[in-house]
């Protein structure tokens, strides 16, 4: 007998959901919960071996309730059900414990399948929730930080602007000879020290040297 | 000397007013307190319901005069319920017409049309013309403050007609100036004059100063609709000699219209003193609290830069003044070094015309200065309002957004539930045509719910932050072309503030989707860099460029502009022909 507890503040969606596994004689609806602290209430009382749990809860969001739920070791299966279908949900909510995410317009036949799927301790995600995270896989092309073997992308307008620092112009000879303002000659700077993890001029030059950013 | 104790003695003597004119007014038009007390103990004393009744209505324009709104409410509805109970119908609708000025007064126009129209009905049915053609007047009054003009015209020339028969004077004026009135707010300036003139010989026909003074501020308004500011001074002018002291909104609305009059002659120096008096009677005049907004309107914003422009000038007006000064003591040495009648005369006439023009100069100065503060005024509003209506319109997204979410799309959801679970009930039903297109339908229906929620507002961008809500924007894109896209960001681990993000996000989206449409452009860069006291936004692309100079302005510039603004933030644009664009965005945190 798989136990399960319903988190999901549209009642009636939640009523709809216990209605279809009530039919199920190897499953039973322990428990109801319409908001995010109310999953650990129930947790408390009740023996409960799967939470169909929704990503956008009021009080604490699905995504803070897995959190909290797996900072300490245990057997309970999270599926996550969500309106929502963005890669950055699916992602948050997996790297925080959930094995499963289908959509709310999930019929009958998945929901059954992907619950049974996640207890025997496998993954499971709506076609279109797999269409998502492969888009991201494809189109992922995200930096936030320069490392020894990866030096981020340099912009096209950067690279003028880096290569008359390297040649020790000054901000106000950049400015003149790229037709821009001192303002933006210094935001260009800022963004290469930024992305180029630089502590100042010195340093930019010196990295763009060591790299090839520039052509001499 | 003198002249100065005598300014001291008028401001004394100033001060002394308001105490006496107080204490005098209610005597003047009402029973005093302590006469309706004894009127009300009599009453009761008596037994005289009618008499009781009478009094409270007394109590109640007691009250409504002393601005005690409450009691002035509790002791109408007292009246109407005794004149009710012993059937005085006459005396009812009066109290009524009473209370209904009050709901006027309080601007609870709902109630006050209810009791005027319950009061037409019966002077109808009773055949009272005058009280008719007064109730009718005041229904004309709600219908303006609702701005409804039609149906004020509507009622105002219903109470027309009834006086055509009844030739009540008073009211015909009345009826007159008001419709003169909604003439202006109309723009028929013709109508206008000749509605308020006609008012104004039929007050001098019956020698009524107060109808006099309000016909005169009437022709005046026409005039100055009609672009005579002179004519228009002249008549307000005279209006404010014989208007009562205590008639405050009439002041007002005089020195209204002789600021605007003075204005459209280009003597500024009048105009502003009468918009100070303007100003300091509407004060007065309107709750404390709406007044408190205006003022901060026009203080909040670049008042600094303001203050300085405005010293600037005026530095430049002392310098002159100065100027004068050593002038004429130059000129008078020389006059007497020289002692020459001629070559004197010759030099006090220079020394006017000098004098003359400097005083020109000065005067230039205070124009400028004056309208330098009105543009400041201007700009400051138009910032206001573009910021309102970006914080109502996200607002509104938002709003918009949650509702599809919480309510269509769950109850959406919960239909495709339980219509998909009929197969379980219903052998062979999912054979049928009808049933796969309709369970096709409803996905499509929640898929079309989840776009254009997200559409309006992303709410991975409230809940998981900005770099989260570009990573969707970016993967979200149906390219055909398969550009390629990167994103790239630094520092934005601490959250930024919301309407920031916000903000920050409508940029990013607008330049992306511009590039995406127009440049044909290969790769795209995002970058997004938070500094300590800047946050930095570019995009690249490798497309077409444009003459940034050439660019009309666009529904997407304008939005972008409109947005940078709103952050107060710097744009930069470079692109050329064939060699793509760069925009840069800096705002400040």
């Amino acid at each position: 007998m798989i136990k399960i507890l319903i988190a999901d503040d549209h009642t009636m969606f939640a009523d709809g959901i216990e209605s279809i596994l009530a039919e199920e004689a190897d499953i039973e609806v322990v428990g109801k919960c319409y908001d995010g602290e109310a999953v650990f209430t129930e947790l408390a009382e009740k023996e409960i071996d799967l939470i169909l749990l929704d990503v956008n809860l009021p009080k604490m969001n699905g995504i803070e309730v897995c959190k909290k739920l797996f900072k300490e070791k245990t057997d309970i299966k999270v599926l996550a059900l969500s309106m929502f279908n963005e890669e950055s949900y699916v992602t948050e909510i997996l790297n925080n414990g959930a094995q499963g995410y289908i959509l709310k317009n999930t019929g009958r036949t998945e929901l059954l399948k992907s619950i049974h799927t996640v207890v025997e301790g496998q993954s499971y995600f709506s076609p279109a929730v797999t269409q998502t995270i492969m888009k991201g896989l494809v189109k992922g092309n995200e930096t936030s930080k320069a490392t020894n073997l990866n030096i981020p992308k340099i912009s096209r307008r950067e690279k003028e602007v880096l290569q008359l620092i390297v040649k020790e112009h000054t901000t106000q000879e950049i400015a003149d000879q790229l037709f821009i303002s001192l303002k933006t000659v210094e935001s260009h700077r800022a963004n290469l020290l930024a992305k180029l993890s630089a502590r100042n001029t010195a340093g930019l030059v010196r990295i763009a040297m060591e790299n090839n950013l520039i052509d001499v | 000397m003198l002249n100065r104790f005598l300014q001291t003695f008028k401001i004394f003597f100033l001060l002394l007013l308001p105490c006496s004119a107080v204490a005098s007014m209610p005597s003047d038009t009402l029973y005093s307190y302590q006469q309706l007390m004894q009127f009300f103990v009599d009453a009761k004393a008596n037994s005289d319901v009618w008499r009781t009744a009478e009094v409270h209505k007394d109590f109640g324009d007691y009250y409504f005069q002393t601005n005690n709104y409450d009691n002035s409410f509790k002791s109408y509805k007292k009246s109407i319920d005794l004149f009710e109970k012993i059937g005085d119908s006459t005396n009812l609708y009066q109290v009524k017409l009473s209370l209904a000025k009050l709901y006027t007064f309080q601007d609870l126009d709902d109630g006050a049309e209810r009791l005027l129209q319950e009061a037409v009905q019966y002077y109808n049915r009773e055949n009272k013309g005058v009280e008719l053609a007064r109730a009718y007047l005041d229904l004309s009054r709600i219908y303006l403050d609702r701005q409804d003009f039609k149906k004020e015209i509507l009622y105002l020339n219903k109470s027309v007609n009834i006086n055509r028969i009844l030739k009540d004077t008073l009211l015909d004026i009345t009826i007159s100036i008001e419709k003169s009135n909604s003439y202006i707010r109309l723009g028929e300036e013709n109508k206008a004059l000749g509605t308020a003139e006609k008012a104004l010989s039929m007050s001098r026909e019956i020698k009524n100063i107060d109808f006099i003074a309000r016909s005169l501020l009437a022709v005046g308004n026409a005039y100055q609709l009609k672009k005579n500011p002179q004519l228009a001074i002249e008549y307000l002018r005279q209006s404010h000699q014989l208007t009562a002291p205590t008639e405050a909104q009439q002041f007002r609305d005089i020195y209204k219209t002789m600021a605007a009059a003075h204005a459209a002659q280009e003597s500024y120096d009048s105009a502003y003193a009468y918009v100070n008096k303007f100003v300091i009677l509407n004060d007065s005049l309107q709750n404390a609290d709406q007044l408190e907004t205006a003022n901060r309107l026009s203080r909040q914003y670049e008042s600094q830069k303001k203050d300085e422009k405005i010293q600037e000038l005026s530095q430049e007006k002392s310098s002159a003044e100065f100027s004068v000064r050593k002038q004429r003591n130059l000129l008078i040495s020389a006059l007497i070094g020289f002692l020459a009648i001629l070559a004197g005369t010759y030099f006090i006439i220079r020394f006017f015309q000098k004098q003359i023009s400097t005083r020109e100069l000065i005067n230039r100065q205070n124009e400028k200065i004056n309208k330098q503060k009105i543009t400041e005024l201007e700009n400051n509003m138009k910032i206001e309002s573009m910021h309102a209506m970006i914080e109502g319109q996200e607002a509104e997204r938002e709003r918009v957004a949650k509702d599809l979410h919480d309510s269509l799309g769950g109850l959406l959801s919960t239909v495709k539930l339980q219509f998909d679970s009929l197969e379980n009930k219903m052998e062979g039903v999912s054979k049928f045509k009808n049933y796969q297109n309709a369970n096709r339908l409803l996905d499509t229906a929640c898929q079309e719910v989840r776009d254009i929620a997200r559409n309006m507002q992303p709410s991975s961008l409230l809940n998981l932050g900005l770099v989260a809500a570009v990573r969707d924007l970016i993967n979200r894109i149906d390219d055909p072309d398969q550009r390629t896209i990167d994103f790239q960001h630094y520092g934005l681990e601490t959250k930024l503030e919301n309407t920031v993000a916000l903000t920050v996000y409508r940029l990013v989206q607008e330049l992306l989707n511009n590039s995406i449409k127009h440049s044909k452009a290969k790769e795209i860069l995002i970058q997004l860099t938070r500094e300590q006291s800047e946050f930095i936004i570019m995009v690249e692309d490798d497309g077409v460029g444009f003459d940034v100079e050439g660019v009309e302005k666009g529904m997407g510039t304008e939005n972008i502009l409109s947005r940078v603004n709103y952050l107060k933030g710097d744009l930069s644009v470079h692109s050329e022909k064939g060699k793509g664009t760069t925009t840069l965005i800096t705002v400040p945190l």
